[in-house]
């Protein structure tokens, strides 16, 4: 507890001490000219800028819209987006000089899929997360399945404010049949559970984090992250290895900031089921079951 | 004679096995004496051979190749070998490579075995004993030039053994290098059934080179390599595309030096060992996997032995640094492939000072004191393997330091004929790296998974141990016993609550300091000389192992006889004799083992030596398993059977 509200207590100094010296708002007092005032901060932020950026791919299909000016360039971690979950970036340029603006906002990201005799959409985040303090933002969508879908958003660039309907885009299968998101039924309403970066797990302990995400009376509205409170059991087999299981795996748990949280443990490397054991906040199961339950995730490590 | 610390010689030069104490070791490098008795397959022996004639020693076999030497009921984590004092570390995580299997019979003088706590001055962690191969090397002022050509044959499995070396020596400068071949197909046990995957080549090749500058300034540098291929393990599940050694040495010596010391030695030395398992031979496998192993150790020592009045002592300060890797990649059909370490390269950096005097208080009395103390630092040096291993054991440290020693005091009786010895001991070591950081090593002696404790602590023991002795001009009678009281023993214990990795795996074992062991060993020898050529040799043996618990410790001698009787004249020598065991029915069924049965097994041998001018020629011929009896001992792992029936025949020549 003491611990975030430092953490908090330092994101306030940061924000008052980045609100301080872009000048882009409230009274200024003396304007000091610069070039292009509405671009972000120092040569050595932009050079950061850059340095995280490249390690990301421009997003295939959605990379850059452009908007008055200016660019908004979509990143994700791969060139294509995968069923499951998917961490996407947003960023905006000047499109003449290419320099990054500080004073944007991603909203309302909406993603849909027109499959003709129905549209549904899927869960997001319905969070844009500054990264480190420069001005790029963080979602993750997780699409259902793969096929054609769009990625509307609204968006504000400085005073202008809009919505980008976004050209079609392919999602790709999960790679050699992985499984990141599983969906199950409660009380005549059906949730979603997304593994956040199954990508990034490795032999070892790994702290998982994992999101629930309800489907709406309306399904072409994003579903978003569940009220609802749960605690899931995890239960990683191999099912190459007669079932091999680890010890000491931890539960994901509900956190502050609306995700679950775990420990996973994995002995070796190869392909894995995650069990899953969902139970409501007095303990009854909700979906799956005991070790190895029909309710699982696969992952390749 | 000194029997209590008693070192067993062999003299494979002289094709001879005899005894000498601890005391004489120093002077037995040149000492070629005549009239010791024949080891029956003389020079084209295995290694393995000899070893399994010393007494105190047993061999495991998991197949016809690499027998793991068991010194006084304790397997290779608790003896030291080395090669001419030399640290070397077998690489395979299924112990399918004793380091003894990385040299060859041509390259060794002889094997000296030191039991119990007090081991040679470079052993570390010898509580059942310590080994050390002593190379063959011609040294200065000998034979202007020899060379040697021996050849073997057995019937059981078309053995085939080859071997040719050559030795050049003057006052300044000597050499001798050679090469040794052998090649076995699969050997068929008693009944003529045919042991499938026992099959395996090895080729040896050795060089020394000694460079003397100037008088009693001695340069020695030592070269083998070692390689063996398609070996088959019937008692696994796996077979060696290849086990690679390559051995190297360069010493300075100082000889008759004057004052306190007058012998002053410093070797540098660094092997390292390829090892690499395959299933790909293997019918039923149900996942094929890459299992390969590396070891590699670099260390230095150096030796000073001195006199004063009754006093004879040797002071040793040495170090090593030794990494173990070892990996797993299984690949299962339509699936990526699986990766485990199952040795997560870990360094172990090792230092310490040895002590010891012998004290000849008179012609009767005699007194050995022997010390040493060590440092060992242990370091995990891949990222993947301590995380893998943080999920057993959480926030665990990636390195460990400890300290562990011993000390063993000695003393001795003779007169008349009559020999009396008593000694005792303590000593402590350090877990190996299996038993401290092995992942998921599966064991198809119990059939379980094991994983190390890196939060064991060291084991130690207390040693005592006994003998009297008579011997005149027609008997020879001894009576020997030791007792190893441990405490912290560590083995493997079922941990329940882990998931095993291998398909069919009875469970999970996790290493554990158990709150104490014993060890018990007694034997009886009773020779007769019964007239000038005939010779009846006997010898009666019983060990005890149990654990606090109350349980038999696994892989324990049962009551075992070895008769012999022995002719020799002149130059011609035979022998008949039987080896037998009883039904180890005490075995340590808590540990997975099952009884195997008593067994009655005999042998024949006849061998000469025939001089032709400067020639001479050595001619043995033999048969093992007379009435091809189909059995296992105690030791051969998952009881596959030893050979049926064998008749060998094989000469060597001397020019």
């Amino acid at each position: 507890m003491k611990k975030r509200s430092i953490l908090f207590a330092f994101g306030l100094f940061l924000g008052i001490a980045f609100s301080a010296c872009s000048g882009s708002d409230g009274v200024v007092p003396i304007n000091i000219p610069s070039i292009d005032d509405d671009v972000c901060c120092s040569q050595d932020d932009e050079n950061n800028i850059n340095q995280i950026l490249a390690g990301l791919k421009e997003l295939t299909g959605l990379s850059r819209q452009s908007v008055e000016g200016y660019t908004l360039k979509v990143y994700a971690r791969t060139a294509n987006l995968y069923v499951g979950y998917n961490d996407l970036y947003f960023a905006v340029e000047k499109t003449e000089s290419g320099r990054h603006v500080k004073d944007f906002a991603v909203t309302a990201l909406s993603p849909l899929m027109d499959m003709g005799m129905m549209k549904h959409s899927t869960p997001i985040a319905n969070k844009y997360d500054q990264i480190e303090s420069y001005p790029i933002y963080h979602t993750w969508v997780a699409p259902l399945m793969a096929g054609e879908w769009t990625l509307p958003l609204s968006y504000r660039i400085k005073d202008l404010s809009g919505t980008l309907p976004g050209a079609p885009i392919t999602i790709e299968a999960t790679p050699s049949d992985q499984v990141w998101i599983k969906s199950f039924k409660w009380n005549d309403q059906t949730y979603y559970l997304t593994l956040a970066s199954p990508q990034n797990l490795k032999t070892g302990v790994n702290t998982i984090i994992a999101y629930v995400s309800g489907k709406g009376d309306d399904s072409t509205l994003p579903y978003l992250p569940a009220s609802e409170v749960f605690t899931i059991d995890i239960y990683p087999t191999m099912p190459d290895m007669g079932n091999h299981t680890s010890p000491n795996n931890e539960p994901l748990q509900p956190q502050d900031d609306g995700s679950y949280q775990g420990k996973l443990n994995l002995t070796m490397t190869g392909v894995w089921d995650i069990h899953l054991h969902v139970k409501d906040a007095s303990g009854k199961t909700v979906a799956g079951g005991e070790e190895l339950s029909d309710l699982y995730w696969t992952i390749s490590i | 004679m000194l029997v209590l610390v008693s070192l067993i010689s062999l003299l494979c030069l002289q094709d001879t096995v005899f005894k000498e104490t601890a005391i004489d070791e120093v002077v037995v490098s040149s000492t070629m004496g005549s009239g010791k008795k024949a080891v029956s397959k003389g020079r084209v022996a295995s290694i393995d051979e000899h070893l399994g004639k010393l007494s105190k020693v047993e061999m495991v076999r998991r197949g016809n190749y690499a027998w793991e030497p068991v010194v006084n009921n304790m397997a290779t984590e608790r003896v030291s070998t080395t090669i001419d004092g030399m640290k070397i570390f077998y690489a395979c995580t299924d112990k399918m490579d004793p380091v003894t299997s990385y040299v060859e019979s041509s390259n060794l003088q002889r094997i000296s075995l030191n039991s119990g706590l007090d081991g040679n001055p470079q052993a570390t962690g010898n509580i059942g004993g310590s080994i050390d191969l002593k190379l063959r090397r011609v040294g200065f002022d000998a034979k202007s030039s020899e060379y040697n050509a021996s050849a073997g044959y057995e019937s059981n499995g078309h053995v085939q053994v080859y071997g040719a070396d050559a030795a050049f020596s003057s006052h300044r400068f000597y050499t001798n290098f050679g090469v040794f071949y052998r090649h076995a197909d699969n050997y068929k046990a008693g009944g003529n059934e045919t042991v499938n995957f026992s099959q395996f080549q090895k080729t040896n090749a050795f060089a020394n080179i000694g460079w003397q500058p100037a008088d009693n300034h001695i340069v020695e540098a030592t070269a083998i390599y070692d390689i063996a291929t398609d070996i088959g393990y019937p008692a696994l599940a796996m077979d060696v595309k290849r086990a690679e050694g390559i051995i190297t040495s360069l010493s300075y010596r100082r000889e008759h030096i004057q004052g306190l010391f007058h012998r002053w030695e410093t070797k540098a030395y660094y092997n390292h060992i390829t090892h690499d398992m395959d299933d790909t031979k293997r019918p039923d496998v149900i996942i094929h996997m890459d299992m390969p192993g590396r070891s590699s150790t670099v260390g230095l020592y150096s030796l000073l032995q001195g006199s004063k009045g009754s006093h004879y002592f040797q002071l040793n300060l040495d170090g090593y640094y030794n990494t173990l890797f070892a990996d797993m990649t299984m690949y299962p059909v339509g699936g990526p492939p699986m990766y485990m370490l199952t040795w997560p390269d870990v360094g172990t950096f090792n230092t310490g000072l040895a002590l010891t005097d012998d004290i000849t208080l008179n012609s009767h009395h005699r007194l050995r004191l022997s010390a040493k103390g060590a440092w060992q630092h242990q370091q995990i040096n891949s990222d993947e393997g301590y995380q893998a291993l943080n999920i057993y054991f959480p926030g665990m440290d990636r390195g460990s330091s400890r300290f562990i020693g011993r000390l063993a005091v000695s003393y001795a009786y003779e007169h008349g004929g009559w020999a009396i010895a008593v000694g005792t001991g303590y000593g402590t070591r350090a877990p190996t790296v299996t038993e401290s950081y092995g992942y998921f090593l599966n064991n198809t002696f119990d059939q379980y998974d094991y994983i190390g404790n890196p939060y064991l602590r060291n084991e130690k023991a207390i040693e005592v141990n006994a003998s009297v002795g008579f011997e005149n001009r027609w008997v020879s009678v001894k009576a020997e016993t030791n007792a190893f009281f441990f405490q912290d023993y560590i083995i493997g214990r079922p941990d329940s609550r882990l998931s095993p990795m291998t398909i069919g795996a009875a469970g999970v074992k996790v290493y554990q300091n158990l709150k104490d062991a014993q060890i018990v060993n007694t034997s009886l020898t009773a020779d007769c000389r019964l007239n000038r050529w005939l010779q009846l040799e006997n010898r009666l043996a019983f060990s005890y192992g149990k654990e606090s618990s109350g349980a038999r410790l696994p892989l324990i001698a049962p009551l075992s006889y070895l008769g012999s009787l022995r002719f020799s004249w002149k130059y011609l020598e035979a022998e008949g004799g039987v080896k037998m065991a009883s039904r180890n029915s005490h075995c340590g069924t808590e540990y997975g083992e099952t009884p195997s049965a008593g067994y009655a097994v005999w042998h024949l041998n006849i061998g000469g030596q025939l001089r032709l001018g400067q020639v001479i020629a050595n001619l043995h011929l033999g048969i093992e398993n007379l009435f091809d009896r189909y059995y296992a001992t105690y030791s051969d792992w998952n009881h596959i059977p030893q050979k049926g029936r064998n008749i060998y025949v094989n000469t060597s020549f001397q020019f």
